[in-house]
């Protein structure tokens, strides 16, 4: 033993120490399609579009300082993830390993391809000699997990479905593409069955390394009319897709009910990607397969709010956030208050005209509305037992305080079919789409016309538009979207009707 | 796909006997064609209804109700004409009121939503076998002066949480101060909307009582956690 202790020091590579150490590398699961040929990059060969790849670098010290007699070896520790080099598959699994050798001393460049979401990896390199490891060393490896957009980050595209027919949804559609132009994305409503909720069919994961960033979409398991939609239009170039979940799916797995918060700073605990929350409806919440994988991400650790008073059931009807770089977190939280709605509408004449109300709901004026003791019974006991121990929720679990909040006058109505579950009796103007500018401080907000006025033509002389416009952030544009009859009485708003894909601006390696 | 052509699936055969469903196919041929299989959409919720606000006009409520009681159509889009009709009519027509009980429980759920109390038999309503149309029947009761407080009272004895939840809002709203012991004893039920409803209806019928079961029950520390932000609130 003490013999050769002796020989391996007086015979030990000149490799030096710091060059055993590497740093952590952190990369992102192969799930797009790069070359768009409808497979998964993950489940095909190299090819020349791949750029989803992480790299590590083996010095030319280990190559030059290294005798003939000796071996470096590589060796893969746990599954998932494959090891490349120029392009040819080196390992698969655990356990295999490579001898890495070079005809020129030069550094020596090794591909990481991952196929997981959130979980370490690692690899060993090891200097042999006669079959005894002189050194090794362990690289650490990480791939990046699934994170959930929210309304500070920055947005790249907004899609919707669109018809252009006879009594078409046509000026929903191009209230975005008159302010987007090509970040806009329009599909085909009549090719998807007319479901216009493409919200709540899709989610856009964000996957994220440090030179490189994909979105993963997360297909709901919800599957009506859109379930084809991201495999036909979507998935792509830096686009993959991903399903969690089984079994008969509820409305609570559609993704209008998956939102997260801007980043937040809890009891001491940062959240630099916000924190996710979802909704629960009686006894029924998102797939127990899905709510694992939110679990499994971690670094937005997800909250599960009660939102069995409404009648689709989803977290976009009743909050949103809104960049505002002059609250204390760099936003506000907007989340709708019927004890503010009725005082709201008691400030107004109750002969003030509400013709599309009178239609749709028997309210010809506010003073009916007012008037409805049904109704103002049902929206205090919303307030009492939904509104306010929700906002006491996001107080203690999202670390949002008071002066962060904006309550915004609304009142739930029970439409027919919801067997006593609600929605806004006003088209929900805190379910809109929130288009975040690229300062991160500002952006278009895309807020349903809640045609309080009886002059539906002009907005203008509308006193919630007029409310509304004056709680709002100075760096948020209000753009008045026309969702009445599709979407407003269909139990949706602009948020349900549109989907925003975003990009992750810190890094989620360096919480 | 036209939005035309999407619809024709939906295809039902319209016996025109009646004389002003003729009509209106002689006068309107082209709208009429397209209403006669005009098929509703999916809200967000996932319950059909038709939109559009030219279809509610008076003039094509024959027509709906043609479609409507031709048993060629599905369930769902029945109910969603039933719907249409009450929008378009602004009440149910009597043959739909008078083929109640034949008809399955979404429709008879419906069809109480949409009438007052008392035109479908109370005692025939507070005990149909569906849990759906107890529940809407018990709403129906919540919204009615002339409904007897004894119907809240049986539906709080009920065993589905749905009309247990509804009972527990109409005896409030009712003022219904005899369902007070049975709505003590819910609050600990299990099923969350149900304990919080009924928590909430004796804080409005009774709120020193409410205070004294939140003590006695340690509702401030609940698992039902909007229980017991309500709870800290009273």
């Amino acid at each position: 033993m003490l013999f050769s202790s002796i020989y391996l020091l007086s015979c030990a590579p000149e490799i030096p120490e710091e060059a055993w150490v590497f740093d952590t590398i952190y990369g992102i699961a192969n799930s797009d399609d790069d070359n768009e040929n409808g497979e998964s990059d993950w489940e095909e060969s190299t090819f020349a579009e791949e750029n989803d790849r992480s790299t590590i670098i083996i010095p030319s010290v280990f190559f030059e300082n290294k005798t003939s007699k000796q071996k470096l070896r590589l060796t893969q520790n746990n599954e998932n993830f494959r090891l490349y080099l120029n392009g040819t598959l080196i390992t698969n699994s655990s356990g295999d390993n490579v001898l890495l050798s070079l005809e020129e001393p030069a550094d020596l460049k090794i591909e990481v391809e991952f196929l997981t979401y959130n979980k370490p990896h690692s690899l060993t390199l090891s200097l042999e000699e006669e079959g005894e490891i002189i050194n090794s060393t362990t690289i650490e490896m990480h791939s990046a997990p699934i994170l959930i957009g929210h309304h500070l980050q920055p947005a790249e595209l907004l899609i919707s479905m669109g018809y252009r027919g006879a009594q078409g949804n046509q000026d929903f559609v191009d209230a975005f593409a008159d302010v987007l132009s090509d970040q806009f994305i329009e599909y085909p409503l009549n090719e998807y069955n007319f479901d216009v909720w493409i919200q709540d069919e899709i989610e856009f994961g964000i996957l994220q390394k440090e030179d490189h960033q994909t979105s993963l979409i997360i297909d709901s398991i919800r599957n009506r009319g859109l379930a084809r939609l991201s495999e036909q239009e979507l998935v792509g170039t830096d686009i993959g897709r991903g399903v969690w979940g089984s079994g008969t799916p509820t409305s609570q797995d559609s993704f209008g009910n998956l939102e997260a918060t801007p980043p937040v700073l809890v009891d001491g605990t940062n959240y630099p990607f916000g924190r996710i929350y979802y909704g629960k409806f009686y006894t029924e919440d998102l797939a127990q397969g899905m709510k694992d994988m939110l679990d499994e991400q971690v670094i937005q650790s997800p909250v599960e709010l009660d939102v069995s008073f409404l009648c689709v059931g989803h977290v976009d009807e009743f909050v949103t956030f809104l960049p505002d770089p002059t609250a204390r977190q760099g936003f506000r939280m907007y989340i709708t208050d019927t004890e503010k709605g009725y005082e709201f509408f008691s400030s107004l004449s109750s002969n003030h005209q509400l013709p599309l109300y009178q239609q749709e709901y028997g309210y010809g004026t506010v003073g009916d509305i007012l008037s409805d003791n049904n109704l103002r019974a049902l929206n205090e006991e919303i307030q009492a037992t939904y509104i306010e121990p929700n906002i006491e929720r996001f107080k203690n679990e999202f670390g949002i305080t008071e002066d962060e909040i904006v309550r915004v006058p609304m009142l739930f109505e029970e439409p027919q079919g919801c067997y006593g579950a609600t929605a806004t009796l006003l088209p929900g103007v805190v379910n809109m789409a929130v288009f975040t500018h690229e300062d991160q401080e500002s952006a278009d907000a895309f807020i349903p016309d809640p045609f309080f006025r009886s002059n539906l033509s002009n907005t203008s002389d509308d006193p919630y538009i007029e409310m509304f416009e004056s709680i709002l952030p100075e760096g948020v544009t209000p753009h008045w979207v026309n969702d009445w009859e599709w979407y407003h009485v269909q139990l949706g708003e602009v948020h349900c009707g549109s989907n925003i894909k975003r990009k992750a601006v810190n890094n989620w390696w360096e919480k | 796909m036209s939005f035309i052509s999407f619809i024709t699936f939906f295809t039902c055969s319209i016996a025109n006997a009646n004389p002003s469903i003729e009509l209106l196919e002689q006068q309107y041929p082209q709208e009429f064609a397209r209403l006669q299989t005009l098929a509703p959409l999916p809200t967000r919720a996932g319950h059909l209804r038709f939109i559009g606000s030219d279809i509610t006009n008076v003039q094509w409520a024959p027509l709906f109700l043609n479609r409507y009681m031709n048993a060629t159509e599905s369930t769902e889009v029945r109910r969603a004409l039933l719907d249409l009709l009450y929008r378009s009519l602004g009440e149910i027509p009597d043959e739909i009121i008078s083929s109640y009980s034949e008809e399955p429980d979404t429709i008879r759920s419906g069809i109480l939503e949409m009438t007052d109390f008392g035109t479908i038999d109370p005692n025939l309503a507070q005990k149909d076998t569906s849990p759906l149309v107890r529940a809407t029947f018990i709403r129906q009761v919540a919204k009615s002066s002339q409904a007897s407080n004894s119907f809240i009272l049986y539906a709080l004895q009920d065993n589905d949480p749905m009309v247990l939840a509804d009972a527990a809002r109409a005896a409030y709203q009712k003022e219904c101060s005899d369902a007070i012991p049975h709505l003590a004893s819910l609050v600990t039920t299990d099923n969350h909307v149900v304990a919080l409803r009924s928590l909430y209806a004796l804080s409005k019928l009774d709120l020193s009582y409410a205070r004294s079961l939140i003590q006695k029950h340690n509702l401030t520390e609940s698992a039902n956690k909007n229980l017991a932000l309500f709870a800290k609130g009273l």
